[in-house]
């Protein structure tokens, strides 16, 4: 063999060593994990999808934009409008005109949707933008305000089949099952919009009341 | 405020309706198990340190020995400064321009659908960012990705960046403990670094991340039909476990969707949250509490433990105590007012995001799980300041050059005020590493304040800016420092993408980590020749309370001293308008 500069050496090593480890360690590695992952957990490896007979809808991870209907629970505003394929918040800082704005209009919003409630007991999250804007968990607190609106639509869905209370005291069950708190023991709780969302149009499947468009 | 099926009763009352009390709290658990992770593995990082066998020898050296054979590397050959660093910058090099090629082929020749091309700048910036550990992301990840890019450049550079800062903490500590005046083999350290360190840790954080619920998977989108919409949409998906992974044990932070870990499947709850801020400190932390075993001296680690903690400390309350106060703004509009929630997620809280944020600049880490430029001024003073002390823990490896060239500083400083002989470990400092580590520490902020000063003299960059004055020169500040430090968190706030910021940034970015690597190598060749020497008592001794002291406000000061004027036009001076501090002075 041809003895080589020293430096020669060292660059003909680079180039090799560093092909041979960006391919093995950036595209053999996780191509083999990722094959494994979905053989062993089909579900979380794709992101907790939603699927309701068969038709995935979404996942219980990303908020979606119910707030056009009062059936449903509200998540926290989106910058980015609930756009699955976007995320992002506000590019103003905090106290910037922009993002006072974009506060003080999903704050009149929520007022207009949920009548009757008392500003102080607004959780302060429930009208700021999220990281992602497609946040889809509240505090508690923001989705027990929600109860009276989405119980007295749903009695009127339900051409008043079942009274107001009875709705109530299910979306409270449905809250108290989902609510989680974001740290053991010191955490604040929190409930997911998706899931007490899924839950709401299981109760409408099984009681053949489903809204037009919702499914489709 | 807490009713229905909670039961309310006083301890439920005293732990989470008191914010304040359980976020301190909850600051405080994740310290103490950061610590308690870095001290587990600091076993392991010391035997890799001292070349000795481990529990994963068996298995790494067939791995090692397969790549040095097909890349024709002697690992008996030990090089000097000149050997090593050249060895360190041309595989840098080789790597840098391969994936670039990939990625300017591939997005502007064979472009998946929907896909727009990266331009050159955009490109040279990218791959700058992600070789030299920082991961500032100017593109918006993943819409302009495929899964070949995200995998080969992005997750292959993110472990070439960590390999190669740990194979230079590795040569430094040998200049430290040998005499031969030899640092190593550049190629066999990289490869020690990548099959007995990052590598298992990264594949165990990934299993965790998959048994959390992050997506992992070979298709690129996840196909939804949303309620109350006919369309479909594609939510992009991919091998984000896998990233996550690398992500936070190499300390890189590039994520894979734009939000980073504020993104629900990057970051879906509080246990995914606690497992990516201990991800991404274990092996700083780790390398820290080796640093004193060694070394030998353990009241010298324990003195950098300290000396870091407080800074960790200081940093992660000051941001907490900045977000729960909140901006008057939004606090006075007579709502249920818990902290300041703009940009950031509920399933985090304010706590957990700020031991995130400040965790993520006190490593070089520079992930994050909310929207920074939506902090309260006070917020971000406490995210920013680490990084302007150029990541105090530091990255893979990075940590122990960063650390070491402030102790060398601090110890010429203590010499000259009490009149003892400067000595570290028994080897004499002399004019050859005072002066590297001088500027070491002096490039970074002049890699920061230059090229602020010019950006602020340029009108047209200057209107592509949405917030108002003070914010703005908080945004480049941190931008820029983001990128001396090799720290890849931004705040935003302005359009980045313009080829005059991707070309500077690119620039500080690489001068940021392989000039600095450069000086702080040429101190391991210099203490490499030295012999211990007796020292009869004479010399300063670093692992004293008072040495730890003396290092922390050599630190707060070399900083305040290169940065308080900026400061005062950033991030303080908007403080005070919020809380209107400032009446009469400033409009």
């Amino acid at each position: 063999m041809v003895k080589l500069n020293p430096y020669l050496k060292i660059m003909r090593s680079s180039a090799i060593m560093a092909v041979v480890m960006i391919l093995f360690l950036g595209f053999i590695i996780p191509s083999i994990t990722a094959e494994i992952a979905e053989h062993i957990d089909p579900g979380s490896a794709m992101g907790s999808p939603v699927e309701i007979n068969g038709k995935v809808y979404g996942s219980y991870l990303l908020a979606e934009a119910f707030n056009n209907s009062s059936l449903f629970f509200q998540a926290r505003p989106s910058v980015t409008s609930y756009n699955l394929s976007e995320s992002g918040s506000c590019t103003g800082s905090g106290d910037s005109s922009q993002s006072l704005n974009f506060t003080l209009k999903a704050l009149r919003e929520f007022e207009s949707k949920n009548p009757g409630v008392n500003l102080s007991s607004i959780p302060f999250a429930m009208i700021a933008y999220s990281a992602s804007g497609l946040d889809p968990n509240i505090p508690v607190e923001g989705a027990y305000i929600q109860i009276p609106r989405i119980a007295s639509n749903l009695s009127i869905l339900f051409n008043g089949s079942l009274s107001i209370s009875v709705f109530e005291s299910d979306l409270m069950q449905y809250i108290n099952s989902s609510e989680q708190q974001n740290f053991p023991i010191f955490g604040s709780y929190y409930t997911n919009t998706m899931v007490l969302n899924v839950d709401i149009i299981n109760l409408m499947i099984k009681n053949g009341v489903v809204p037009k468009s919702l499914l489709d | 405020m807490i009713s229905g099926g909670s039961s309310t009763n006083f301890w439920l009352n005293f732990f989470v309706n008191n914010r304040l009390f359980s976020g301190t709290v909850i600051i405080l658990i994740y310290l103490i198990v950061i610590s308690i992770f870095g001290f587990i593995i600091a076993d392991h990082i010391k035997k890799i340190y001292l070349g000795q066998r481990t529990i994963l020898t068996g298995f790494s050296e067939k791995a090692i020995y397969f790549i040095e054979k097909i890349s024709g590397v002697d690992e008996n050959e030990s090089h000097t400064f000149k050997g090593y660093f050249f060895s360190l910058l041309f595989f840098n090099l080789m790597a840098g321009v391969f994936t670039l090629f990939f990625l300017l082929i591939q997005t502007n020749y064979f472009p998946l659908p929907g896909q727009r091309g990266f331009s050159f700048s955009l490109a040279i910036n990218t791959i700058s960012s992600f070789l030299t550990n920082t991961n500032l992301q100017n593109y918006s990840s993943p819409q302009r990705l495929s899964y070949y890019e995200l995998t080969i450049v992005i997750i292959g550079l993110m472990f070439l960046s960590a390999g190669t800062g740990f194979a230079a903490s590795m040569a430094f500590i040998r200049g430290i403990i040998k005499d031969d005046g030899k640092l190593g083999n550049f190629f066999h350290d990289f490869l020690v670094a990548i099959f007995e360190l990052i590598l298992p840790l990264s594949l165990l954080a990934t299993v965790i991340f998959l048994f959390i619920g992050i997506p992992e998977t070979t298709s690129s989108f996840l196909y939804i039909h949303p309620f109350f919409s006919k369309s479909v949409i594609g939510i992009p998906i991919g091998p984000v476990a896998s990233l996550e992974g690398i992500k936070n044990i190499g300390t890189n932070g590039g994520g894979f969707y734009g939000a980073n870990a504020g993104y629900p499947f990057e970051n879906p709850n509080w246990i995914s949250n606690i497992v990516e801020v201990v991800s991404f400190t274990i092996i700083p932390m780790g390398s820290i509490f080796a640093l004193g075993r060694v070394l030998e001296s353990r009241n010298f680690g324990r003195m950098v433990f300290g000396v870091i903690m407080s800074l960790f400390m200081l940093s992660a309350f000051f941001t907490f105590f900045g977000e729960y106060a909140g901006l008057p703004t939004m606090s006075n509009l007579g709502l249920f007012y818990t902290g300041n929630f703009l940009g950031k997620e509920i399933a985090l809280g304010i706590s957990q995001t700020s031991i995130f944020a400040s965790g993520a600049t006190m490593t070089s880490t520079g992930a994050t799980n909310s929207a920074l430029n939506a902090f309260t001024p006070a917020g971000i003073l406490g995210v920013l300041f680490p990084m302007l002390l150029n990541d105090p823990l530091g990255g893979v490896g990075t940590g122990i050059l960063n650390i070491f060239t402030y102790v060398i500083f601090t110890i010429f400083l203590v010499a000259l005020m009490v009149g003892k002989l400067p000595e570290l470990f028994s080897l004499k400092i002399s004019s050859k590493e005072i002066k590297y580590s001088t500027y070491s520490l002096i490039t970074h902020p002049l890699l920061i304040v230059v090229p602020l000063g010019i950006t602020l003299l340029i009108p047209a960059l200057m209107s592509s800016f949405v917030s108002p004055r003070p914010d703005q020169i908080t945004e480049l500040l941190y931008e820029f420092s983001s990128a001396a430090a090799n720290n890849g968190s931004a705040m935003g706030g302005f359009q980045v993408n313009q080829a005059f910021f991707n070309i500077l940034e690119a620039g500080i970015m690489l001068t940021g980590r392989f000039l600095v690597m450069g000086f702080q190598l040429m101190i391991a060749q210099s203490f490499a020749f030295k012999k211990p020497k007796v020292t009869y008592g004479r010399s300063v001794n670093v692992g004293s309370f008072w040495f730890g002291f003396m290092l922390f406000f050599t630190m707060i000061l070399l900083g305040l001293l290169s940065f308080f004027p900026v400061l005062a036009l950033g991030p303080l001076l908007a403080w005070g308008k919020d809380f209107n501090l400032l009446i009469g002075v400033i409009h």
